[in-house]
């Protein structure tokens, strides 16, 4: 018996059970003092329950809060390693900055490329030049020809006197015709080395072409993967912080459901009070069955034993307010 | 270190509310199921707050306050009484065992905190 029912059955006059005779009391009355006791260990074991149940559910949710906030603290932490000090614009740069570096460097080739094809260009004109110099040489050697002709022919008109200057003049002709030989021999392999070097110059520039068209696609397919990948990572940060408001907001609700809880605090107080009034009840049936009084009294009893508003609406069978105000007093 | 309150409370379900709610704004919670187990636990350590039921087993809420009162060390430690009691003579012996607030049950945890934030010492 609590010390609250102890101090009912004092109030009410009683004795314990204990304390009185049991002779004249009826059977009907022992019936329902033993009844009294089983309400009194299911409204017991009732609580008990109750409040293990309870205390376990909040112990459970409690772990289960605790270790959403680690999962938020988580989130939150992978969320700022991507956004914190430019992390992520930092990656796209530093991979866009290493793109510019091997762009650069086939940028530096190509036009390695192109000095070499000045100098190839530079080369088929040195030949050009060559071939029109060989040229010359062998106009030079045909008009040695005439020349060499027309100074025979006036060597015959000289007759004796004109016969060495005739040996002179075939021999400036044999050489002349030698000359034209070689000049042509020269032309005809300055036209092959310029052909040589023409296919070569052909050949740097159709690679140039090449080249350009190959750093034209690459920056293309650099610029498309640096935008996809910007974009991946601002889907991961848009999931992250999905993540986060979703965690808030699941947090909030495991919050809102430890709130709850507070209930059995309540009905463990509802029932320890009906609990104890049932124990008065019973120890009131001692004496045989309570009178009007008695029965007036442990109600009266019962009443002030109350220590939430709505107990007492209960019992007086009143309907349950609105809740307002946050029930706080400061003193 | 954040600021410490101590929440004495016989239902440990109420204590872990109120716990989660102080513990995620930052103060340190001491935990006691009565009066006398939080006069032990304190044992002349100083807090910022405590907050107490008042029907308890054991030491109920209001003894709890006056023993506590008697120690010069908890004399201007805020005391709140978190409770479902609400009979007006109880509150006013509430008050003048020298409580500074009495809130009554259920609570909301952002009502509790700010009430905290109010009362509890610098």
């Amino acid at each position: 018996m609590t010390p609250l029912a102890e101090r009912t059955l004092q109030a009410l006059g009683l004795q314990t059970a204990r304390e009185v005779h049991p002779v004249g009391v009826s059977h009907a009355t022992e019936r329902v003092t033993e009844l009294s006791g089983v309400w009194q260990r299911q409204i017991d074991a009732t609580s008990e329950h109750g409040t293990v149940s309870v205390d376990e559910l909040t112990k459970t949710f409690a772990g289960i809060e605790r270790q959403l906030a680690q999962a938020l603290e988580l989130t939150e932490q992978a969320a700022k390693g991507l956004k914190g000090n430019g992390a992520m614009s930092g990656a796209v740069a530093s991979a866009n900055a290493r793109l510019n570096d091997v762009m650069a460097m086939i940028q530096g080739a190509v036009e390695a490329n192109h000095a070499m094809l000045a100098t190839v260009t530079e080369a088929v004109n040195a030949v050009r030049e060559l071939h029109q110099t060989a040229q010359s040489v062998e106009r030079i050697s045909q008009m040695t020809t005439l020349l060499s002709i027309n100074a025979r022919i006036e060597a015959a008109r000289a007759g004796e006197a004109g016969q060495g200057f005739s040996v002179v003049a075939d021999e400036v002709r044999r050489l002349a015709a030698q000359s034209r030989q070689e000049s042509v021999t020269i032309m005809q392999r300055v036209a092959r080395i310029e052909e040589v070097i023409q296919q070569a110059a052909d050949s740097a520039e159709a690679q140039r072409e090449r080249d350009q068209d190959l750093i034209a696609r690459s920056r293309e397919d650099a610029r498309q993967i640096l935008s996809e990948l910007g974009e991946s990572m601002g889907q991961v940060m848009s999931a992250s912080d999905g993540l986060c408001e979703i965690g808030q907001q699941t947090r909030m609700s495991v919050a809102m459901a430890l709130v709850s809880f507070q209930y059995q605090d309540r009905v463990s107080q509802r029932l320890t009070h009906v609990r104890d009034s049932v124990a008065c009840f019973a120890q009131s049936l001692a004496g045989g069955w309570p009178d009007e009084a008695t029965l007036a009294g442990l109600d009266a009893q019962l009443l002030a034993s109350y220590t939430m508003p709505e107990e007492g609406r209960t019992h007086r069978n009143e309907p349950e307010p609105d809740q307002s105000g946050d029930g706080l007093m400061l003193f | 270190m954040g600021k410490c309150v101590m929440i004495v409370d016989d239902s440990s379900s109420v204590r872990t509310v109120v716990g989660i709610a102080l513990r995620g704004a930052g103060y340190e919670v001491l935990e006691a199921s009565d009066g006398s187990d939080a006069l032990s636990k304190l044992g002349g350590q100083k807090v910022h707050l405590i907050i107490s039921d008042v029907n308890m087993p054991g030491m109920d809420g209001l003894t709890f306050l006056k023993e506590l009162k008697k120690q010069a060390v908890f004399k201007f430690t805020p005391v709140m009484m978190l409770t479902t009691e609400s009979a007006a003579d109880k509150v006013a012996v509430g008050k003048a065992e020298g409580a500074r607030a009495w809130m009554t049950k259920p609570f909301q945890p952002e009502q509790m905190l700010a009430a905290v934030q109010k009362l509890v010492l610098p």
